[in-house]
C-alpha cells in the first residue's frame, strides 16, 4: 500500500490531495472522497483517513483531496462557491482516472455537503460505477440556516448580543460584502448556489447502486429527508448506523467510525460482485 | 511569480512513523531560522478555519521557511491516538505528548535545509508543546504562542471545579443579561441549567473579595495547573530565550494565565524583556473574526521582525 501527497490541477490551481494506493496486483477499484463543508472537513479528516486506509487494506485506491480555498489546495476560501466545487469535484475524478487508468472502477463517496455534491456531479458525470452518501444534506435553504446560526452564536458569545441578525447577514451578502462563519468567509454566489439545492426536486437518473447512510446517535427513525432522497433513486439502500455526529465537536475523540466503515465496506464488497 | 515554494513533505519520527507536513519556502529574503507551526489539537497542520494556512502565508512572505506538520496519530500521519475521550488528548499534549515528534520535525528540517534555528509556533496544544520543545532544546530560539494553555484537561477532572474568577464574572454576566429572557427562564424551570455554575459565578465571586480583605493567598493547592508550564517558562527565560504569547479576549485562557500562572511565577518574569505578552480585545480562543486574525499576524509580523530578521 502506498500514500501519496501532491497537487493536481483544477480550475488552473493546484488542489491537494493524497493518493491512497493498495497493492498493484490487487486493485478492484477507485473512490473519490468528498469532504464535508469548512470546520466540519476538519472534525471528519481523521475518519476519512483511516477510511482511505481500510479500503486500500480491501483493494480499493482512493484520493482524498481538498476543494479550492480549503485545507492545503491554493485559493482562498472566499472564492470558493458550490459551483467551484463541483468542478474540483470533477478534476479529481479527471486526476483518478489519467493516474489509474480510464477502465478504472470509479466510484464517489461524500459526506454532509460533500455528500450534496456528489448526488450532484452523479447526475452529469458519465462512467462512475456506484455512490455513497454518509449523511447528506438534502435541503441546502436548511443548511444555510444553520451556517448562520453559528454566526449568530459567535456574536452573541462574543458580543453578548446579536449585532446582525440573519435578515442582515443576508443583507451583508448581497451588498458584496462576505460573512463569517466559524472564521471561513463565505459570499453571495455560495448562498444563492447553496440555497437553490432541493435533492428531492427531481428523480434521479444515476443508473448505478446508492448507499445513503443516515448517522445517528441512537436507534430510531431514520431521517425522513433521507429517506425521501434514497425514493428518487432506482437503485438505491438507505441504512442507520449508530455513530456520535463526529463531524462536528463530540465528547469522544473520533478518528476512526467502525459501524459506519463496516456497513459501507459490506455494501461496496457486495456491490462489486 | 508566486512568494514561495509549497511542497508535501513527508519524514519519519523516533518511532518511525511517517509524518505528513507542508513546507513553506521563500523565493527571496530566505532567513536561516525556520518556524514550524504545531499541531492545536485534534485539528491537523491546517488548523481551525486554515488559521496555519494563513500564518505560513505571512511568515514565509518575511523570509522564514515555514513547515506545518501532523504529528503522530493526527491528519495524514502515520500512528493512531489511544484515547476515547478528546480531553485526554489535550491533557497528553498538555503533557509533552508531541515533544518528540517536534524534535523530528527540527532534525528533517535541519537535514533537509541545513537550517539549525527555530522559532516554535501554534495556538493552544501547538503552543505548549513549543513551550515544552524549546525548554529542552537548544535549536530553539524563541516560542511564538496562540491561547497558551496553563491547565491539564483530562476526562477525570470536573473542569468546573477549577474554573477562573475570570470566566466566573464572564458568566455572571451572561446570567444577568439572560434574566429578561423567557428561554432562559424556561431552561432554568426545566432543569436544564447548570444550577452549580450558576449559584458559583454569583456567591464565588463575593467569596473572593472576602479573601482579598482578608489576606489569603489566592493559589488553590489542589488544581488543574499544568506544573511542566511553569518549569518550561522558567527555562526558557533563564535561557535567555524569546516569548511571545498572544491571548484572546474572551478566551478562558488568558483568564487562566492571569489567575493559575501568574501568582506562581517568579517575581518579574512577565516583566522581562524576553517576554511579549498581549490581549486581542474581544477575539475568541481561535480568531474566528478576520480582523482578529489581522490585529494577531500585524503583532506576530511586528515579533518577528524586530527579534528575527537578518
Amino acid at each position: 500500500m502506498s500514500e501519496s501527497p501532491l497537487y493536481f490541477n483544477s480550475q488552473g490551481q493546484q488542489a491537494f490531495g493524497v493518493l491512497h494506493l493498495p497493492e498493484a496486483e490487487r486493485m478492484f477499484g477507485a473512490y473519490v472522497l468528498c469532504s464535508p463543508f469548512g470546520e466540519e472537513k476538519l472534525w471528519t479528516h481523521r475518519v476519512f483517513v483511516n477510511f482511505s486506509r481500510e479500503l486500500a487494506n480491501r483493494g480499493y485506491a482512493s484520493l482524498r483531496f481538498d476543494y479550492m480555498g480549503h485545507g492545503d489546495s491554493e485559493g482562498l476560501f472566499r472564492d470558493a462557491d458550490i459551483q467551484s466545487r463541483l468542478a474540483d469535484i470533477r478534476s479529481a475524478i479527471a486526476f483518478v482516472r489519467e493516474r489509474l487508468g480510464d477502465d478504472v472502477n470509479l466510484s464517489l463517496l461524500g459526506m454532509r455537503l460533500g455528500g450534496t455534491l456528489v448526488s450532484l456531479v452523479a447526475e452529469e458525470e458519465p462512467g462512475l460505477r456506484g455512490v455513497v452518501l454518509w449523511e447528506p444534506l438534502v435541503d441546502g435553504p436548511a443548511y444555510m440556516k444553520e451556517l448562520f446560526r453559528i454566526n449568530l452564536t459567535t456574536q452573541t458569545a462574543v458580543y453578548r448580543e446579536i449585532r446582525l441578525d440573519t435578515k442582515a447577514l443576508i443583507e451583508k451578502l448581497g451588498a458584496g460584502h462576505p460573512i463569517n462563519v466559524d472564521g471561513y468567509e463565505i459570499t453571495w454566489p455560495f448562498y444563492e448556489q447553496l440555497t437553490s439545492i432541493d435533492l428531492l426536486k427531481a428523480r434521479k437518473s444515476f443508473p448505478g447502486p446508492v448507499l445513503i447512510v443516515n448517522i445517528s446517535r441512537a436507534a430510531g427513525r431514520i431521517n425522513p429527508k433521507l429517506s425521501q432522497l434514497s425514493d428518487t433513486y432506482d437503485r438505491c439502500l438507505l441504512e442507520q448506523v449508530q455513530e456520535e455526529p463526529f463531524w462536528k465537536e463530540v465528547k469522544a475523540y473520533y478518528s476512526r467510525a467502525e459501524v459506519l466503515y463496516r456497513e459501507t465496506l459490506k455494501w461496496i464488497v457486495k456491490h462489486e460482485e | 511569480m508566486k512568494n514561495e515554494e509549497i511542497r508535501p513533505v513527508k519524514f519519519r519520527n523516533h518511532k518511525d512513523l511517517m509524518l505528513s507536513g507542508i513546507l513553506h519556502v521563500p523565493v527571496k529574503n530566505l532567513q536561516n531560522t525556520a518556524i514550524l507551526l504545531l499541531s492545536p489539537g485534534e485539528k491537523n497542520r491546517v488548523a481551525p478555519h486554515r488559521l496555519y494556512v494563513k500564518m505560513a502565508q505571512q511568515f514565509s512572505s518575511l523570509g522564514f521557511p515555514v513547515l506545518r506538520f501532523d504529528p503522530e496519530g493526527l491528519g495524514d500521519s502515520e500512528g493512531e491516538i489511544d484515547v476515547s475521550v478528546s480531553a485526554d488528548l489535550y491533557g497528553t499534549i498538555q503533557m509533552g505528548r508531541f515533544v518528540q515528534d517536534t524534535v523530528s520535525a527540527m532534525d528533517w528540517i535541519q537535514e533537509e535545509l541545513g537550517i539549525h534555528r527555530f522559532i516554535l509556533s501554534g495556538l493552544c496544544g501547538g503552543a505548549i508543546t513549543g513551550l515544552l520543545t524549546g525548554a529542552q532544546d537548544d535549536r530553539v530560539l524563541a516560542l511564538h504562542g496562540l491561547g497558551i494553555p496553563v491547565i491539564l484537561d483530562s476526562s477525570d477532572i470536573d473542569s468546573s471545579a477549577f474554573i477562573t474568577m475570570g470566566q466566573l464574572k464572564q458568566m455572571k454576566k451572561m446570567y444577568l443579561t439572560k434574566m429578561f429572557t423567557p428561554s432562559a427562564w424556561l431552561r432554568f424551570l426545566t432543569f436544564q441549567t447548570d444550577y452549580r455554575l450558576l449559584a458559583k459565578s454569583f456567591f464565588k465571586s463575593k467569596n473572593e473579595k472576602l479573601r482579598k480583605v482578608s489576606g489569603e493567598p489566592n493559589v488553590e493547592h489542589e488544581d488543574n495547573f499544568n506544573h511542566l508550564f511553569l518549569v518550561a517558562f522558567t527555562h526558557m527565560v533563564s535561557r535567555n530565550k524569546k516569548l511571545q504569547l498572544i491571548f484572546s479576549g474572551s478566551d478562558r485562557l488568558y483568564s487562566e494565565f492571569k489567575e493559575k500562572f501568574l501568582p506562581r511565577a517568579a517575581p518579574g518574569i512577565i516583566e522581562n524583556e524576553l517576554v511579549d505578552i498581549h490581549i486581542v480585545a474581544d477575539a475568541n480562543h481561535i480568531f474566528t473574526f478576520s480582523e482578529w486574525q489581522k490585529t494577531m499576524l500585524d503583532l506576530s509580523s511586528g515579533w518577528l521582525q524586530e527579534n528575527f530578521i537578518s
